[in-house]
């Protein structure tokens, strides 16, 4: 039968469907047109009969035949229609045993089934007698495929005429919602194993073929589950003792896969939560007695997925009082027995699975008890256990460990949540890779960052850190490091581009974006109190510098939130009294002692610099100008002894000198510090190697004996803190000399210009030692040298036309003035 | 100022009644220049403001980024500065710690020069005659300085002069402008004031209690003679958009107060040379 099945073609299959449509759709119209015919009735019997007979096919697939079957039961629902309007009670028992002598047993059991159905609607018909002996006859048909349709058909035909109610006293014969049940398990156990059987016909090299046509049948199946659903008056206590048992036996006694997933699935899905929540224990103990091979991992997420809406639909506040009735037991407790059960009957779960279970009941009791921390300390607990079991495992579990970790992150309501979880936490954590460690640490980081959750306690701050420990070491992955996978982000040669001492390697760019994210963190310790807040920072220090030479990353931020700190006590006042300055001054310490650490590991010289020059600005805004001069001399130190590269010497002076230039209250207060500083300053710039690096600093250097400070912005009055007219002459002429000692003619204008440009700020400033004369000499300097530099051959025409135009600009700029500054015309300008 | 006047030409932060405006903009708009710099991340900001984000998330009309530094320790934000443009320029600042990167950058738009600098280099600092002499030496009639972390643009003497500020309001450790002492002077003021309104309130029990517990938030920090100031203290998140056609140049400010973006519009026009 089936074998003749394997040799049809889709082709063949088609005409055959085409065929039997024709033929049915014929048949329905004279059928039709009998029953609309006095006397015709047997003939109109004998057109459905012959309708019928095209159900008894064998080649077409299951999605064909459900084609035909539709339309059969329309043809069908015409008789039935007929039936009823037209024929009354005693005639329906005889028709009843009239059609049972149709020939073929296809045909007869349709027939019986449409009269008998009809017959049970009428009122006072011996319902009971009739649903048994439609039962009994269906047995009659045993091909898979044709016994579910006509099964399918019973269970459609009797949908609204079941008993529905119990009764105490029963009437045998017309029976009561007992029976419905029994009906329907009886249906659903029958066509269960049709469904079964199914898999297990034909040649076993079509296997594949045959899963996907059962899977196109299983909704035949389920819909019986579907009807026991929509019975009313079944409470929980009664699915619990008569329906579930039996649905069980059976789903565990067909030993199918497809069949225990699907059903189990379908259970889940059609009955209500509470009933659910009433029988976890008989469901569990079901989902233990499975074939090996279905997913355990499946059914249960579905089933704690479902259970999970079904709490958080709780919040709808109708919907409290309903779930308040149900009087919850700790199901908590009953997920654990279960989860022992497993380890114990179970120990081939694959870990991946298990994991995938502990993260689902993890998440079952945040939604269901959020304050009991134990029930999830406990799931850390199993974790770690299975993981010291198993180990690391295959790579694909590696995701889902990690994404059990992450649970506390998504799940509660208050992220912060996770800080409440003991040491199995930890110890889980523990265990994993250092890949997974990590990428659950930046996880959790980018999840406090995108929550901007503030941590504000010393023991938040302890706990996260203790979770984020291991980004901190930034430990290689051992396996990596074999592997030699790790590449450097930079070429080596690109080192000494870079602010590092030459023996300082360089990280990869997985290793900064880790420490990036880890710097940001540093960002959500906050306190309130300052000086509280100091004291978070001062503790995940003491993490921080595990990092060893990573602490480069990470302690520039330490650096300035600190120093925010102290501009915000200054701001509120918090500066004024000594022992307060004795207070603050502790931040100031705790900075040197960050960049000193730092320094002791001899790494990125011009960041230490820098970090100690915003330090020293501060220190100068809150008037500790001894704190600010201690904090320049370390800066001075480091530019001294680490700076290797003359481009960091250059800009490092040029930074220095403008925050000298910013350092107001140092001038204000100890000016003699002050002059120390800028005379050292100087001095660096007269040594630097190159020439043109060093003629600009010493010319920019000359600003620091000019300092001027805008009173307000409305009126462009100025009040000078620093006026030495002498001095800053003195630089622009040591400027000059340099400049005049370059071979390079061109290079030498060029700069001879910048120091014009220079001397125009004082000529404007009103520095009375830079004077017209002063200008005109300088111009006229420039005018003879650009003449020298345009005979001698060897000069760059094209570069030095470039610095003319410089020049020209300037004189254009000084012409300009002439509009607002008389003294400006005094100024022989060589373009005249 | 006519708010259609002045409609940016990135996707609109506010009003929706404007939609018309700024859709026909986007499209008529020629394609632009974003200057941003002094982000610091992440040892001063976390990262740039999501609304900032979300107004330059990679729309292809940004034809070149101009950024003026403090931004490499961040390799995070350069990839997205890089996402926004196929030509991302960048000149070095102080906190850069990569020595290869240029200190200055000319580009030439239509009929106008426009030079970039972080503005450390500048001597005194953010000083406008220094900022003058470097525009000369550079031949510029745009220059776009930073490192003050204070968005500002003004014209002197001719030629156009643009801080884009800092695009994530970076804690700068120059001295703050008197304008916003004034402005956390007022806000400690204002709350001293509450404290001793609090207690007068105590002393009339009358009062209702939705009142006390609304004070009772304010008051918990005042107990211990501290408030959180720290918004006030930081510069405002901005960054610019510039359109140059021609010898004219339209800078879009992009300003992020309360929470809310404004935008300013500038126009500045170079003077034909005879």
């Amino acid at each position: 039968m089936v074998g003749r099945n394997l040799s049809v073609s889709a082709r063949e299959q088609q005409k055959a469907l085409d065929d039997a449509l024709v033929t049915i759709r014929q048949q329905i119209s004279l059928m039709k047109k009998c029953l609309a015919t006095k006397n015709k009735f047997m003939d109109a019997l004998k057109h459905a009969s012959t309708f019928l007979n095209e159900l008894r096919t064998n080649v077409l697939s299951p999605k064909q035949y459900y084609e035909l079957y539709i339309m059969v039961f329309d043809g069908l629902e015409v008789l039935a229609q007929h039936l009823k309007t037209n024929h009354p009670n005693d005639h329906l028992a005889d028709l009843y045993e009239l059609v049972q002598y149709a020939g073929n047993i296809i045909p007869r059991l349709y027939l019986m089934i449409t009269v008998g159905t009809v017959y049970m609607s009428i009122p006072d018909s011996p319902v009971k007698e009739i649903m048994k002996d439609m039962m009994e006859m269906c047995r009659g048909v045993q091909h898979p495929i044709r016994g579910l349709f006509l099964r399918y058909y019973l269970s459609q035909r009797t949908k609204d005429l079941l008993p529905t109610e119990f009764k105490s006293n029963k009437d045998e014969s017309i029976g009561d919602l007992t029976d419905s049940i029994q009906f329907i398990i009886t249906n659903f156990v029958e066509m269960n194993k049709l469904w079964v059987r199914l898999q297990h016909q034909g040649h076993s090299s079509e296997r594949e073929k045959r899963v996907a046509e059962r899977k196109e049948l299983q909704i035949l199946v389920g819909s019986n589950l579907v009807r026991l659903s929509q019975l009313d008056n079944i409470d929980k206590t009664y699915y619990k003792e008569h329906i579930l048992p039996t649905l069980l036996e059976q789903i565990i006694q067909c030993r199918d896969v497809i069949a225990q997933e699907y059903l189990l699935d379908v259970i889940i899905q059609v009955f209500p939560d509470e009933f659910h929540l009433a029988t976890l224990e008989d469901f569990f103990n079901a989902t233990l007695n499975l074939n090996d091979q279905v997913s355990l991992k499946t059914i249960l997420m579905t089933l704690i997925g479902r259970l999970i809406d079904f709490k958080q639909r709780e919040s709808d506040t109708d919907f409290t009082e309903s779930f308040k009735s149900l009087n919850l037991e700790d199901i908590f407790d009953k997920f654990i027995d279960f989860i022992n059960k497993i380890n114990e009957l179970k120990p081939d779960l694959p870990s991946e699975d298990f994991c995938v279970i502990l993260e689902g009941i993890c998440k079952l009791s945040i939604a269901y008890y959020p304050e009991n921390f134990d029930n999830v300390n406990c799931i850390y607990k199993y974790a770690a256990d299975k993981f010291k079991e198993v180990g690391t495992g295959e790579s694909s579990s590696q995701e889902q460990w990690k994404s059990l970790l992450l649970i506390p992150m998504s799940s509660y309501s208050s992220i912060k949540s996770i800080l409440r979880l003991d040491s199995s936490y930890l110890e889980f954590l523990g265990l994993q890779k250092p890949s997974v460690r990590k990428s659950a640490s930046l996880d959790i980081i980018d999840c406090l960052l995108l929550n901007e959750v503030k941590l504000t306690t010393e023991e938040e701050v302890r706990k996260i850190l203790e979770i984020l420990k291991n980004l901190v070491t930034a430990e290689e992955d051992p396996t990596v490091k074999d592997l030699g996978l790790t590449s450097p982000s930079h070429s080596s040669s690109a080192i000494f581009g870079i602010d590092s001492s030459p023996d300082e390697k360089q990280d990869s760019l997985e290793v900064t974006l880790q420490q990036e994210k880890l710097a940001k963190f540093l960002h959500l310790i906050y306190n309130i109190d300052p000086y509280k807040h100091f004291g978070l920072l001062a503790e995940s220090k003491k993490y921080l510098s595990l990092g060893q030479n990573k602490i480069k990353y990470t302690y520039p931020t330490l650096v300035f939130i600190v120093l925010k700190l102290v501009r915000k006590l200054n701001l509120l006042k918090k500066v004024e009294t000594k022992e307060q300055r004795v207070q603050i001054s502790h931040l100031f310490q705790f900075v040197s002692g960050v960049i000193g650490e730092m320094g002791e590991l001899n790494i990125a010289p011009i960041l230490r610099l820098n970090l100690n020059l915003v330090t020293a600005q501060l220190a100068d805004e809150v008037s500790l100008v001894d704190v600010a001069y201690d904090f320049f001399i370390e800066s001075f130190l480091i530019y001294e002894q680490s700076l290797v590269d003359s481009r960091a010497q250059y800009q490092s002076l040029v930074i220095i000198i403008n925050k000298l230039i910013e350092s107001t209250k140092m001038i204000e207060f100890n000016v003699e510090n002050f002059n120390k500083l800028i005379t050292k300053c100087t001095l660096y710039g007269s040594k630097l190697l190159k020439k043109t690096d060093q003629c600009r600093a010493v010319y920019l250097a000359s600003h620091l004996w000019w300092i001027v400070k805008e009173i307000d912005d409305s009126s462009l009055s100025h009040i000078s803190l620093k006026k030495d007219e002498k001095r800053v002459l003195e630089c622009l002429q040591k400027a000059l000399r340099v400049a005049d000692n370059i071979l390079d003619a061109r290079a030498s204008l060029e700069l001879f210009i910048e120091i014009l440009n220079q001397s125009l700020y004082y000529f404007i400033h009103g520095n009375e030692m830079v004077t017209v004369k002063y200008l005109n000499g300088l111009i006229e300097l420039i005018d003879s040298n650009f003449t020298t530099a345009q005979k001698e051959s060897a000069t760059d025409r094209a570069a030095l036309e470039t610095t003319h135009k410089h020049f020209a600009r300037t004189l254009k700029y000084m012409n300009e003035q002439r509009a607002i500054d008389d003294r400006f015309k005094e100024i022989k300008l060589s373009i005249e | 100022m006519d708010p259609k006047i002045c409609a940016p030409p990135l996707a609109p932060p506010i009003s929706p009644k404007l939609t018309a405006v700024w859709v026909s903009v986007i499209f008529l708009s020629k394609m632009l220049i974003l200057a941003i710099g002094d982000l610091h991340i992440p040892e001063r900001a976390v990262d740039i403001p999501h609304k900032f984000k979300k107004l330059l998330q990679p729309s292809g009309r940004i034809e070149q980024v101009l950024c003026l530094g403090n931004v490499t320790n961040s390799q995070s934000t350069v990839e997205f500065l890089k996402s926004l443009s196929l030509d991302f320029q960048i000149v070095k600042g102080e906190f850069d710690r990569d020595l290869n990167l240029p200190l200055s950058l000319v580009f030439t738009y239509d009929k106008l020069r426009v030079g970039l600098v972080n503005g450390f280099q500048i001597v005194p600092k953010a000083d406008p005659l220094s900022l003058l002499a470097q525009a000369r030496l550079m031949d510029v009639d745009i220059l776009i300085y930073g490192s003050t972390h204070k968005v500002e643009a003004y014209t002197l003497d001719g030629r156009f002069f643009v801080n884009p500020g800092s695009a994530t309001g970076a804690f700068s450790s120059s001295n703050m402008d008197q304008e916003d002492l004034d402005t956390v002077e007022a806000f400690i003021e204002e709350h001293k004031v509450k404290d001793t309104k609090k207690e007068s309130t105590d002393a009339a029990p009358e009062e209702t209690e939705k009142k006390d517990q609304e004070e009772e938030k304010e008051e918990k920090p005042n107990d211990e003679n501290t408030l959180e100031i720290e918004e006030y203290m930081d510069p405002v998140p901005s960054f610019c958009l510039l359109d140059i056609q021609g010898s004219v140049c339209t800078l879009y400010l992009y300003t992020l107060i309360d929470g809310d973006v404004k935008v300013d519009k500038i126009t500045y026009r170079k003077e034909e040379q005879e």
